[in-house]
């Protein structure tokens, strides 16, 4: 079990496997994160694919303040996801609600509802700064592993849904 | 006599009432002024089957306080726009679909009815568009007494203090 959960680590730690979903962007975050994919960016490069399922993937690319409409659909795609599993929200209506916030169709951020491990601001949020921010998110994930190896944090528990 | 004058005296020669409640506002715009109801339906009937606007833009609602202001926007193939305001109570925010005519105003109609209460007569059946499921009922979002801070979004009820402290 101990070997099987280490290569799960290292699978995820050096190739996360990403979803994108759209909660209520103005498609400017959308085009700027799939920009980050393209060859001069080019994300897959340091091993991130793109998925089309979310059982498929570890990390969930979110852009977009989320709205009423689209609430439940986040929360279903997040329960689709297994652990370990991390949120990056890319952009400024993402990360709080932006202009939109207080809107009577807008709950707010990414967080209002999903807990967020990395927030990307920006209006729309730049490819550059997107790869800092995955950067970042794998030192998150050396770190997790680092404490479930100690059995700090057991894997599946880590996280409760808001 | 350019284009937009052409039209202007073509509608004031058509219906005398629109007589000084007609303006060009700059090139391709011609606003008028707000019109009853049954001029309204007038105009719009005879800009489309005589005058070549086919195309309907959006029509805007407006919380004029104790009226709603409706603003449609139409044009044809010389890409003039023709801003006809009207405007219907409150109390009684009844208006005639232009579905008929314009098939495209039906998304823009079904805003009217969920943002602003507007009842829109002869719409054609459809899903209610663009409030959310278990939306509560009675509640228009872009009317000016209506605030989003009484909403509670999850429950989806509102709220206002009066309501509240007489239910205490």
């Amino acid at each position: 079990m101990g070997l099987i959960q280490n290569a799960i680590d290292w699978g995820t730690e050096k190739s996360p496997w990403i979803i994108h979903f759209n909660a209520g962007a103005c498609n400017g975050c959308d085009i700027e994160s799939i920009d980050a994919l393209t060859p001069r960016f080019d994300l897959e490069r340091i091993g991130i694919l793109k998925q089309g399922s979310p059982r498929h993937a570890d990390v969930l690319i979110c852009t977009g303040a989320v709205t009423l409409q689209t609430r439940d659909r986040l929360i279903q795609i997040y329960e689709q996801m297994s652990e370990p599993k991390y949120v990056i929200a890319i952009g400024t209506c993402a990360c709080t609600g932006g202009i939109f916030d207080g809107c009577y169709c807008v709950t707010g951020g990414i967080d209002s509802v999903v807990p967020v491990d990395v927030y990307i601001p920006g209006c729309a949020a730049r490819p550059e700064t997107i790869l800092s921010a995955v950067d970042k998110l794998l030192e998150t994930l050396k770190k997790d592993r680092k404490k479930s190896r100690a059995g700090k944090s057991p894997p599946g528990k880590r996280r409760q849904q808001k | 006599m350019n284009r937009e004058e052409e039209i202007v005296s073509t509608l004031c020669t058509e219906f005398p009432f629109l007589h000084e409640r007609i303006s060009i506002q700059k090139a391709k715009r011609i606003f008028t002024n707000v019109l009853r109801k049954d001029e309204f339906e007038q105009v719009i009937r005879f800009v489309h089957d005589e005058m070549g606007f086919w195309r309907a833009h959006e029509v805007i609602g407006t919380d004029d306080g104790e009226n709603i202001g409706l603003l449609y926007l139409v044009s044809g193939a010389e890409n003039i726009i023709l801003i006809l305001r009207t405007s219907v109570p409150k109390t009684n925010p009844v208006v005639k679909s232009i579905s008929d005519m314009y098939l495209s105003i039906v998304l823009h109609e079904r805003e009217l009815v969920d943002l602003f209460g507007v009842v829109v007569e002869e719409l054609p059946d459809g899903p209610s568009y663009p409030l959310p499921d278990g939306w509560p009922k009675g509640n228009f979002p872009l009317r000016k007494e209506w605030n989003p801070e009484y909403l509670n979004k999850a429950a989806m009820t509102y709220e206002p203090p009066s309501e509240k402290e007489a239910k205490v």
